[in-house]
């Protein structure tokens, strides 16, 4: 209804008014659309600016790498550093043929610029990864919102400033859409809603029915109301929308024309010469660098043909190469570097280059032109020449050169390390630095590194290192910081030196010198040393003992003042040894007898030398002086003098071909002249006997021995001739003398008399000898007295059974008449008289008994001989009573002849006994096999000598005649059981009674007959048992 | 004892020996005769009356057993006690197997000695009675015929008259008369009694193989 009546009501200039606003509105949208148009085609232009300039950034990284890469080759040589650099151009290449449009040309010829340049970016020092500028910050929110309102505020106030031209409800709301325009155009979407709205509110207070009200009363002011709200939306849409759209087609162009700006700067700052051509090969641009290798102005350049700018001929056979822009042009590719090209610029100076060319291409690929790029390699030519030769140098050294990164680990290595080293340079690199520390030496390499990081250079530090065989290795090292183009430190580059050589010399060198100083200062001579002018230079501890002098106060001093001597006896000042040396340029001796008179007034005697000091040409330098205090050994010498004077034996000595040196007085007594050895005459004198005898052979003598190296101690014992004829027996030691080198020089020999002694041992050795003989004699007797008891045992027992029969018949006597005597008394009438017979037989019987067992006792008893007087014939007797029973048990028949005229004898009567008993025993076996009668014939008669004569005569099978002497040895035997001792041991006691005893064959040839005979007891007692 | 003495023989070399055994045997009432060797003994007279020899083994010339073998050998049947002063077994086994009553070793106990003397003298005496009666049997045996002798030879191995007379070629009779004869000859009183004085003289019946029937 409001519309309606709108309608109706308005008038004519409602329609008019609505006509102009629906003309604006067409306007408006017509204009929209042509903005979006433009909108979306802007967009789409910057999306491909922005992707170009992605690509190129990425390239550009490239090519910095690709930049590092190639100092790295020169300084390397080393063809792994050009691959990022090959790499980058591949990548141009890539870049080129997917890039499409203008920009993308654009783009195209500026990555092929840059792929075909080395240096250019790091040159021109532009930092790859700074990004563009950033975006201006968007506008303000409450500027945008308060300009909604400040607009539509506007539009309400010119609104009603046409309140005279306009109705007050007339148009309300279209003059507020230019507000809501600009609203959302400035500030967007919905600045121009707050428009729409404050718009809203204004009019529908201001300028609809009813006036001062927010009430749209009137349907036709609601219409316009509604239709203003959808229009000012509207509006608003296309006005945001159009102005994001330009906004952003600034922002690409001002983004295009940042790059385009950078690389044209680029172009004209870089090292390098750039030229561009079109098809047709013509010059388009050509930079700075480019002009000034080529000698052309800038203005006159362009649009010449490339080949009359730029002429090259190869540098070997001056021809004139293909310029590589025909050859782009041509070919279509890429032309890469030519070498030994030389450029001849338009003044005809020549330089050597490295150039190449690519094509440029448009969006469909077609060549627009082409772009050459190339340098002057002068600098670079000498800087290869000059990064090999230090290359080569570096190979080449003895030094150890290595390189390590900051975190100590090697980097390079070359051939001297390897040689001081042992490692190949394969094997280390990439091992921590550390792994050449020996281990006290780890805590170095962390400092190095510090200071290395810090920038510092490390000179000649002296350290060990390990080899790696183990070895260390004194070495000098020097470690300067590498650091990047940036001047960031990035590693080390270590020089080291092997000094190990230097450092064990310096060793050897200090050593030496400290030993010098030592010795010097401990030697127990005095050393003091001139220069050639003969002032003191050095005094020894010693030699400012001996002259009172100290360094200091010698020092520079003439010799003659510090070192005064005189002759011991005249008194007479001696020449200086030191003159004399300065003098003649000899080694000067030993002066004897020279007093030292030191500086207190002390006199020494000493022994001096002095020998002059030579540089390494034999020039004098200077004079040495040693001299020593000579008190002691000379009171020593004095003390051995008198010693050897009154020393009780000869000493001597010789020389190494045995002439006498010396001798003491005892020693002259006995060698007149050279030692007997080597002197014919004297050593008729001497005689001396070898173990076995034998004369000693001369070089057997003690001297000999003692200048063959051996100690002849204690000495050999000869026999020295006198004067008066007699014999003398000295003993003769020696011992070599030796030098210090261990050389032998000659023998000291000590002589002793020793002819007391000598005769003394002699006769002690003959009594000792006879002792020892009577010693042994009684041994034997003692033994030959047990041993004879033993034999007597032994018969004793051979005679057993007879003697116990010899005991049996009288004990069984006695028995029996005891038995019988008791049964006279056990009779009726008891026989006294037969009892008292019985008696009187059994106390025969019984001593009977007894008698035999005392014999025999006696026969066995052990104690010693015994000598007393005897008759033989008691012994005879005896004798046979104990071997009666036996005889008579072998059928003997005993036949005595027994003289009783006999003298008595002094002797042991066992030992005779047993004498006896072994000769019957004797003779009864010699007859236990006898056929004929078996007769023992005993004979006693008195001797010739008138002691007595036994002889025991059996008729048995006697002895062989060759046995006989054989009789009386020990262990001599016919019997099959006999032990052979019965004979020996009765020779033994004949021996000990100084009788003798023998045995013959009897006469009518049976048997055999023993005789022995005893000295009277008168010429017994006069021998010694 | 029976009323004939004994006398008791003592060899001994050892007088000691000799003197005590002969005290001894004097003083339980016997004859002792000593002699110092064996020679003497053999050279004395020895009275015919029972006795016994009490002889040492070891004896100067001829030796105990030595006159022990030859009085066995002249049927000299003494009998003999040894007494040695060192026997040994040998010897003694010697000396018993020839006939010795006993061997004694010195010293020994009287008793012993006297006991052994004792039995030697019964066994002589025994001995001595034999040998007499053997010699009366043998004086009647001579004084056979030798027909009585024949017909005594077959008699006693147990051969009746007839057969005795087949073996003969006598008649029976005949034997009858000579069996008679001899029977009263010989004193005995029965065939067993014959028989028992056969075997006394040596006429063994065993010892001749009876005729093959």
């Amino acid at each position: 209804m409001q519309s309606r009546e709108l309608l109706s009501g308005a008038s004519g200039r409602n329609r008019v008014m609505l006509g102009i606003a629906a003309l604006v509105l067409i306007i408006i949208v017509g204009l929209s659309f042509r903005q979006w148009t433009r909108y979306m085609r802007a967009n789409a232009e910057a999306t491909r600016i922005t992707a170009s300039v992605d690509e190129a950034q990425q390239l550009l990284t490239k090519l910095v790498d690709a930049e590092m890469g190639q100092r790295g080759f020169l300084l390397r040589g080393e063809n792994r550093y050009v691959e990022p650099y090959n790499q980058a151009i591949q990548e141009s290449v890539r870049t080129r043929t997917s890039a499409e449009g203008e920009a993308a040309a654009q783009m195209a010829l500026m990555a092929t610029v840059a792929g075909s340049l080395l240096v250019l970016f790091f040159v021109a020092g532009v930092d790859p990864s700074a990004r563009r500028e950033p975006q201006a910050e968007a506008r303000r929110w409450w500027i945008q919102y308060g300009a909604a309102i400040l607009a539509s505020v506007l539009a309400l106030g010119l609104r009603r400033a046409l309140l005279p031209f306009l109705a007050p409800t007339e148009v309300p709301f279209s003059i507020s859409l230019l507000a809501v325009m600009f609203a959302a155009w400035f500030g967007g979407i919905w600045p121009g809603m707050l428009s729409i709205a404050v718009s809203a509110l204004g009019s529908a207070y201001y300028f609809t029915e009813p006036v001062g009200s927010f009430v749209v009363a009137s349907r036709s002011a609601q219409i316009q109301l509604f239709l203003f709200i959808v229009v000012g939306l509207g509006v608003a849409l296309v006005s945001s929308s159009q102005r994001r759209a330009m906004a952003r087609a600034m922002e690409a162009e001002s983004a295009e024309r940042v790059e385009r700006q950078r690389y044209g700067t680029t172009l004209a700052s870089i090292g390098d010469a750039v030229i561009a051509t079109d098809v047709a090969g013509r010059v388009t641009f050509a930079n700075r660098v480019a002009l000034g290798l080529l000698r052309w102005p800038a203005n006159e350049a362009s649009g010449m043909p490339i080949d009359d700018v730029f002429r090259i001929v190869n540098e070997h056979t001056r021809a004139t190469v293909e310029s590589p822009v025909r050859k782009v042009l041509r070919e279509g590719a890429i032309v890469g570097l030519a070498n030994h090209t030389i450029l001849i610029a338009r003044d005809g100076t020549e330089v050597p280059i490295d150039d190449s060319a690519a094509p440029i291409r448009d969006a469909n690929g077609a060549i627009q032109g082409t772009v050459l790029v190339f340098r002057d390699i002068t600098g670079r030519r000498s800087a290869e020449a000059t990064s090999r030769l230090l290359a080569s140098i570096v190979e080449a050294s003895d030094d150890a050169i290595i390189s390590k990164d900051l975190n100590g680990i090697i980097t390079s290595w070359n051939r001297g390390a390897e040689r001081m080293f042992g490692y190949s340079a394969e094997e280390i690199k990439g091992q921590p630095i550390s792994l050449l520390a020996p281990p006290d030496r780890l805590d170095e390499m962390p400092e190095i590194l510090q200071r290395i990081g810090r920038g510092e250079r490390v000179n000649h530090f002296q350290t060990t290192r390990r080899a790696k065989s183990g070895e260390v290795i004194h070495v000098s090292v020097t470690i300067s910081p590498v650091h990047d183009a940036a001047g960031k430190v990035v590693g080390a580059s270590k020089i080291v030196r092997n000094i190990t050589e230097q450092v064990r010399a310096q060793e050897a060198i200090a050593e030496h010198r400290e030993r010098l100083r030592v010795t010097l200062s401990s030697i127990g001579d005095a050393v003091i040393a001139t220069d050639t002018a003969g002032n003191i230079s050095y005094l020894n501890p010693v030699a400012e003992q001996l002259t009172g002098w100290t360094v200091e106060q010698a020092s520079g001093h003439p010799l003659e003042e510090v070192f005064r001597i005189v002759n011991e006896e005249s008194r007479q000042t001696v020449e200086n040894p030191v003159s004399k040396v300065l003098r003649e340029g000899r080694v000067v001796g030993l002066a004897n007898h020279t007093l030292l008179i030191a500086r207190d007034g002390t006199e020494i005697p000493i022994d001096d030398s002095a020998a002059p000091i030579r540089d390494a040409q034999g020039e004098m330098m200077g004079v040495v002086l040693v001299f020593r205090d000579v008190t002691e050994r000379r009171l020593a010498a004095e003390r051995l003098t008198t010693i050897l004077k009154y020393l009780p034996v000869g000493v001597g000595v010789v020389d190494i071909a045995g002439r006498v040196l010396i001798g003491n007085p005892v020693w002259k007594q006995y060698m007149r002249g050279n030692i007997p050895a080597v002197d014919d005459e004297e050593n008729k004198r001497w005689r001396a006997f070898t173990p076995d005898g034998r004369p000693l052979p001369r070089n057997e003598y003690p001297a000999i021995r003692a200048l063959r190296g051996e100690e002849v101690v204690p000495g050999i014992d000869f026999l020295r001739k006198q004067d008066d004829g007699t014999e003398k027996w000295t003993r003769i030691s020696a011992v070599p003398f030796r030098e210090p080198d261990g050389r032998i020089s000659g023998a000291l020999t000590v002589l002793q008399d020793i002819d007391e002694e000598r005769r003394a041992e002699e006769q002690r050795r003959e009594l000792f000898a006879k002792q020892r003989a009577l010693e042994i004699e009684k041994d034997l007797r003692n033994t030959e007295a047990e041993l004879a008891r033993l034999t007597r045992a032994l018969s004793v027992g051979e005679l057993a059974s007879s003697i116990a029969h010899e005991i049996n018949q009288p004990l069984a006597g006695v028995i029996t008449n005891a038995e019988a005597a008791l049964r006279w008394l056990g009779a009726e009438t008891p026989d006294i008289r037969e009892v008292r017979d019985s008696l009187t037989l059994i106390i025969r019987d019984g001593n009977r008994a007894g008698a035999v067992i005392r014999r025999i006792r006696d026969f066995l008893s052990k104690g010693g001989p015994q000598e007393a007087p005897l008759h033989i014939n008691d012994v005879i007797h005896e004798s046979l009573g104990l071997a009666s029973a036996e005889l008579q048990s072998r059928d003997i028949a005993l036949a005595l002849e027994l003289s009783s005229d006999l003298p008595v004898i002094s002797g042991d009567r066992i030992q005779l006994q047993q004498v006896m008993l072994n000769l019957i025993m004797n003779a009864a076996e010699a007859m236990a096999s006898a056929q004929q009668a078996k007769e023992l014939r005993v004979v006693s008669q008195k001797s010739a000598a008138g002691g007595v004569l036994i002889g025991v005569q059996d008729s048995g099978v006697g002895i062989a005649a060759q046995e006989m002497p054989k009789m009386f040895q020990a262990f001599f035997t016919t019997k099959p059981t006999g032990m052979g001792m019965g004979l020996s041991i009765s020779w033994s006691i004949m021996e000990a009674h100084h009788g003798r005893i023998w045995a013959e064959r009897n006469k009518d040839g049976r048997g055999l007959t023993v005789w022995f005979s005893l000295p009277p007891r008168s010429a017994a007692a006069s021998h010694p048992s | 004892m029976s009323a004939d003495p004994a006398v008791i023989f003592v060899i001994d070399d050892d007088l000691s020996v000799r003197e005590a055994l002969r005290n001894l045997f004097r003083s339980v009432g016997l004859k002792v005769e000593t002699f110092g060797s064996a020679q003497e003994f053999l050279a004395a007279r020895r009275p015919n009356a029972p006795g016994c020899l009490v002889l040492d083994v070891r004896l100067p010339g001829l030796s105990g057993l030595d006159l022990q073998r030859q009085l066995v050998e002249s049927d000299i049947g003494m009998p003999i006690v040894f007494i040695t002063g060192h026997g040994d077994i040998p010897m003694s086994v010697r000396a018993m197997k020839a006939g010795a009553v006993e061997f004694l070793e010195k010293p020994f106990r009287d008793q012993e000695l006297l006991d052994a003397v004792q039995v030697a003298i019964e066994r002589d005496r025994r001995e001595r009675r034999e040998r007499m009666e053997i010699a009366g049997l043998r004086r009647r045996y001579d004084s056979l015929t030798s027909r009585e002798q024949e017909v005594l030879a077959l008699l006693v191995r147990g051969l009746v008259n007839k057969q005795i007379g087949d073996k003969l070629n006598i008649s029976e009779p005949t034997v009858k008369l000579h069996r008679g004869r001899l029977m009263h000859k010989m004193a005995a009183n029965s065939l067993a009694d014959l028989v028992r004085m056969a075997e006394k003289l040596g006429i063994s019946s065993a010892r001749q193989p009876p005729p093959p029937e």
